[in-house]
């Protein structure tokens, strides 16, 4: 099975990858002839963001449920793996989606480069590079080679590129190298205004189409011409004016004009990319709250990223020939943006273009109603309903077992929050309404009602999942849990909601 | 058939919910007390309660097959109608029969023995639903019924 | 049977589903397709014509269902009798008023009782002219109403009238109506004086080997008379003695010549006014007193079955008061019977009753019958050629089994449907209930009247109690006739009922 590395830089980095979870539990599913599995890389020197542990814990509970739903379940399709699972050798990573950026935590950016041993000419010039002021934990003012780097690069971009680099020297990098294959592909998701994406994006790209320099590592002619895909998130939202914070709205547009500045020589001037996506969104709308990172940035889902996850997908149905590399150069280079069918501060599905509805809507929607049941009905259908009492039973026992209880249970109020929080934001993002009966879920889908029309309801819901477990064996509860929703949920869609499959 | 319909309404003699006369008259005992040559009802009712209780099956487990009316409550609404059913029956053939004077008159019947041949009836229609729906494979063609029975789910 | 019956509805119902698993099931011809077209033919006219008959005999023919059994004989061929006394009972229990004779049957209006000769013989003798002198004019109402009777009976070939004493005195042969009219008329002492032979005294036993001897085969032989003995002085006794010795000789003699002969007797009664002769021949002048006299039937028994069921006697205008029948054995039509269920003392089971076998019996337990196990039979003996009451007489049965009694009563309520067609009702009954064949005969022998009807002194006729509807010396008159049909040291069973105990 072909691989994709997903290198999901900062704060941003991590929401996208969080939305493609969340796109991929849904059943998602790139239209490619070569199935993919995800191995997600999560770099960010901040430890404590919460978007960042969040992600990661999530990615933990898909793996824990697509392991033992098998990968023909529908939801949960696509297998997702840590870096570590890779590893057949000894010195195994720790079992996580994050890239450990090491000597970062508790130290100051000049005892990180060692102002202090430098020579006198060469500290005048990290002087003159690092002039400024910043922001420490505290919201207190301090030089840039005074700030604490275990809150992120705070809007940074100079001080991530250095201590990024080492990227290149790490066990993980190592890693990837190694288990490296022709047919695997890369994927780097940053965005372009903040500190730490900013900076990892080049550095990451350089490392790798730079492999064949590294001595470090094995596997370096896959790596050098490997089919890379990156998404660059450019300003998609405000933060409240704070002017003692070190991010400043302001500071974004030109950070981000700089960046662009720097990649049209270092990324796509040189061609380094295969496909490279832009997204963006001028529209003014709430503005996020001004916090640096300690115990903040952990903003609300947005939109923007989920339309920056379906790049992801984008890119995994590109075909091969499409993305060739010669002397670490991409042959044929493709650009893309993004464009809605129209405008709205609150889109729908039908905002998308057909292809993108096409592609999401139904999954989205079997995944929202499968939440529905879970949170509404199942406690009353469970061991009542014939599809509950078939074997494998799905019943209390099945309740209290960590996979429902943890694994799926945490997994789905994500998918509740994710929807909320993208239902919230401005741009906002109002698919289904949540909290209504099923037959009005989905937001611009009417169900059809006539005379002789069935009422879709949750009675409904368990007939339909009664006759989907008619006669058919699972080998196991969690995976006839998973199957027995996802094809019941295509089929009251399709039938009655007026999806197309 | 007959005898067997007989035996079975008489719990093979061991439990007499009504008279022996009545058994006579089910039997199709004539109005001219001659031979067992009028209406067998024993047959009728017999095979009555056999196919109302079939269409029962049929109606919660097959045509209604509903998630809503699939426990063990609906299960016993469903016989409560069926065994209604059945005692009326059993109890309004004999009961006419009488009113109408159409029995042998030496045979002693009264409204008890009505009653107690609908009860019979009934009881019967529930212990054939009971049985018709704890065999599995009977069930197992149903949507929200196949696991359905008198005391689960 | 005015309350509403209960449910309608589900009864209506019921029947519909009722119908529909019949039709699934068999979908033929069945018991009760038949009842309700029986019923149906004779719904407006009252009566089953012989197209309905055939039609519903069709329909027995081409079903097999169970119930049709009863209507069959042992060949499984349809038995006319049986299916006209099924549909009167059915008529009669379901309210519908037909006869008997309004049901159509096979060989019903050509009667097959091919015809014979009649001869009447009315004896002349000095005896009888007390009853044509008297006043009332009951006797020859009487001999009127039973000549007509028999001239205008179809099976009546030809009627010979006679006057008998000590010969026979043809008066006309092959009569006609107006024969008839002017014998009548003449019946008085002035013409019993002119028609001649010895009236002095009647010699019965003479007489009836005159009547035996030039009886021609086929031929039906009437004879009417007081038949009082006339010893003439002799001792009456052995005269008696050997007069019953002498008329059993003769019949015994004429039953030879031919086994099909039997003999009715019919006792009648009429004023007579006139001298009376005694035992000694001494005459008691003036005697005015209802007096038995007797009509003799003489011939084959299906003769005098056709007479009687033709009620020539009984539609006479006095009508006769007793009656005995004195047939073969082997002439007999054994009688219907049915077991009752009810009512019983102990119990037993239905299911074979129809069989003739009782099933599962049991003694009473309660206090008051405890022990005592009986039950009931209907039986039609109308076909039976005796009074009604002779089956009434317990002394006239013999049962098989000496534990059982028997009672016998006659069926009084003709509304009872279940007991319709039916005579009398048995009921037996025994401590001692076991499994057995019991078998209830009724024994050929002379019926209680006859010695109630006879005397052996009639020399105070004039004074004794009931002397004067008494007849001198009859019941060795009967007992001579009996003894040549029913040899004394014989059981003599006319009709077998067989019925099957197991307990």
């Amino acid at each position: 099975m072909a691989r994709l590395f997903i290198f999901a830089i900062g704060g941003t980095g991590s929401r996208v990858l969080k939305s493609l979870t969340m796109l991929l539990a849904a059943g998602v599913k790139p239209n490619s002839p070569t199935e993919f599995e995800i191995v997600p890389i999560l770099i960010d020197p901040h430890k404590s963001n919460e978007d960042l542990k969040r992600t990661a814990r999530m990615l933990e509970n898909y793996q824990a449920i697509a392991e033992r739903a098998g990968s023909d379940s529908g939801f949960f399709g696509t297998r997702i793996t840590t870096l570590d699972k890779l590893v057949t050798s000894q010195n195994r990573l720790s079992g996580s989606f994050t890239f450990n950026l090491q000597q970062v935590a508790n130290t100051q950016f000049k005892d990180y480069i060692d102002f202090a041993q430098l020579s006198e000419p060469n500290r005048a010039l990290a002087d003159i590079l690092f002039s400024g002021k910043s922001i420490n934990k505290r919201d207190e003012e301090v030089n840039l080679l005074d700030v604490e780097m275990d809150i992120g690069f705070v809007g940074n971009p100079n001080i991530g590129s250095v201590v990024l680099n080492q990227f290149k020297d790490s066990e993980e990098f190592k890693e990837v190298a190694s288990n490296f294959n022709a047919d695997d592909r890369v994927f780097i998701i940053s965005s372009i205004f903040g500190g730490t994406g900013a900076a990892g994006f080049p550095t990451i790209l350089k490392n790798i189409r730079d492999a064949m320099n590294n001595r470090n590592i094995d596997g370096k002619g896959f790596l050098q011409n490997a089919k890379i895909g990156a998404i660059t998130v450019l300003p998609y939202f405000n933060i409240e004016k704070d002017p003692n914070s070190p991010i400043q709205k302001s500071d974004f547009i030109a950070k981000t004009k700089a960046a662009l500045y720097y990649y049209k020589d270092n990324v796509t001037g040189n061609n380094s990319v295969n496909a490279l996506y832009y997204i963006n969104d001028d529209y003014s709308g709430k503005p996020y709250k001004n916090d640096a990172g300690n115990e903040g940035q952990k903003n609300d889902a947005h939109f923007i990223e989920m339309v920056s996850a379906l790049a992801v997908i984008d890119f995994l149905e590109m075909p091969d020939r499409d993305l060739e590399s010669a002397g670490g150069k991409a042959v044929k280079p493709i650009y893309k943006e993004f464009g809605m069918k129209n405008d709205s501060p609150d889109f729908k599905f039908s905002d998308f273009e057909d292809s993108t509805e096409y592609k999401i809507s139904l999954r989205l929607s079997q995944f929202a109603l499968f939440k529905k049941f879970l949170d509404e009905r199942l406690n009353e259908s469970i061991e009542k309903q014939a599809w509950s009492n078939d074997a494998p039973t799905i019943d209390r026992a099945f309740l209290s077992d960590s996979f429902y209880r943890t694994n799926l249970s945490e997994f789905m109020t994500a998918f509740g929050n994710w929807l909320k929080e993208m239902s919230g934001n401005r741009r906002g993002f109002t698919p289904f309404n949540l909290n209504s009966t099923i037959d009005s879920l989905v937001v611009d889908k009417a169900v059809k009602s006539g005379w002789f029309d069935k009422k879709v309801d949750y009675a409904y819901f368990d007939d339909g999942l009664s006759k989907q477990s008619k006669g058919k064996t699972f080998p196991s509860a969690e995976q006839k849990i998973i199957k027995l929703f996802y094809d019941t949920t295509e089929e009251i869609l399709t039938e009655k909601f007026g999806f197309k499959k | 058939m007959q005898e067997v319909f007989a035996k079975i309404y008489e719990w093979f003699g061991l439990i007499p919910f009504y008279s022996k006369d009545m058994g006579d008259h089910l039997r199709g005992f004539d109005v001219t007390c001659t031979d067992y040559i009028a209406t067998p009802w024993y047959s009728y009712v017999g095979w009555i309660m056999v196919v109302t209780t079939v269409l029962t099956f049929a109606l919660q487990y097959y045509i209604v097959d509903s998630s809503r009316y699939n426990k063990a409550k609906h299960w016993w609404l469903f016989a409560l109608g069926l065994v209604l059913l059945n005692f009326l029956i059993a109890f309004a053939i004999p009961y006419n029969d009488i009113q109408d004077g159409d029995f042998c008159n030496q045979l002693k019947l009264n409204i008890s023995d009505c009653v107690g041949f609908g009860f019979s009836n009934a009881l019967w229609s529930l212990i054939l639903f009971i049985i018709i729906s704890s065999i599995p494979i009977f069930r197992s063609r149903s949507t929200n019924c196949r696991h359905t029975t008198f005391w689960k789910p | 049977m005015n309350k509403k019956p209960f449910l309608q509805i589900p009864s209506l119902f019921s029947l519909v589903v009722a119908f529909l698993i019949q039709s699934c099931v068999s979908g033929s011809y069945d018991f009760e397709n038949f009842n309700e077209q029986a019923l149906e033919s004779a719904k407006n006219d009252q009566r089953v014509d012989q197209k309905e008959y055939e039609t519903l005999m069709q329909g027995v023919t081409s079903s097999d269902d169970r119930g049709f059994r009863t209507l069959k004989n042992e060949n499984g061929e349809i038995d006319h009798a049986k299916v006209s006394a099924y549909l009167k009972k059915l008529f009669d229990a379901k309210g519908a008023n037909v006869a008997l004779a309004d049901i159509w049957q096979p060989g019903m209006g050509s009667s097959d009782a091919t015809s014979f000769n009649v001869s009447v013989f009315l004896e002349n003798s000095a005896s009888m002219d007390g009853y044509v002198d008297a006043n009332s004019t009951a006797f020859k109402a009487a001999m009127n109403d039973l000549l007509t009777n028999l001239e205008n009976f179809p099976a009546t070939d030809t009627l010979n009238l006679n006057y008998i004493n000590s010969t026979i005195i043809p008066v006309k042969a092959a009569a006609s109506e107006a024969d008839v009219r002017s014998f009548q008329q003449n019946l008085n002492r002035t013409n019993f004086k002119t028609q001649g032979g010895r009236r002095g005294s009647s010699d019965i036993g003479e007489i009836l080997s005159q009547i035996l001897n030039q009886q021609q085969s086929g031929e039906l032989s009437v004879l009417v008379s007081d038949f009082v003995f006339s010893p003439g002085g002799k001792n009456a006794l052995r005269y008696l003695e050997g007069q019953r010795s002498q008329i059993r000789s003769e019949f015994v003699a004429a039953r030879r010549s031919n086994p099909n002969l039997a003999v009715a007797i019919l006792q009648g009664e009429a004023q007579f006014e006139g001298t009376y002769y005694d035992r000694n021949d001494k005459p008691h002048a003036r005697l005015a007193a209802d007096r038995p006299y007797y009509v003799w039937l003489i011939g084959t028994a299906a003769q005098i079955q056709s007479v009687l069921d033709a009620k020539i006697l009984e539609q006479t205008r006095s009508g006769f008061t007793n009656k005995l029948v004195i047939q073969p054995a082997s002439e007999v039509v054994q009688p219907p019977f049915k077991i009752l269920y009810s009512p019983k003392i102990g119990s037993f089971d239905a299911k074979s009753l129809v069989k003739g076998v009782i099933t599962d019996a049991q003694v009473a337990r309660d206090d008051r019958n405890k022990g005592i196990f009986e039950f009931s039979l209907a039986v039609n003996f109308a076909k039976g050629m005796q009074d009604e009451s002779y089956f009434l007489d317990s002394t006239n049965y013999k049962i098989s089994d000496a534990q059982y009694s028997l009672k016998a009563k006659p069926i009084a309520d003709r509304t009872d449907v279940s007991l319709n067609s039916f005579t009398h009702v048995l009921t037996l009954r025994t401590t001692n209930l076991k499994d057995e064949k019991l078998q209830i005969d009724v024994v050929g022998k002379v019926p209680g009247w006859v010695y109630v009807s006879s005397s052996e002194d009639d020399t105070q006729i004039e004074t004794a109690a009931e002397e004067a509807s008494k007849t001198f010396g009859f019941s060795y008159l009967v007992e001579g006739v009996s003894d040549a049909f029913y040899p004394r040291s014989q059981a003599n069973p006319l009709y077998t009922i067989p019925l099957t105990i197991k307990k």
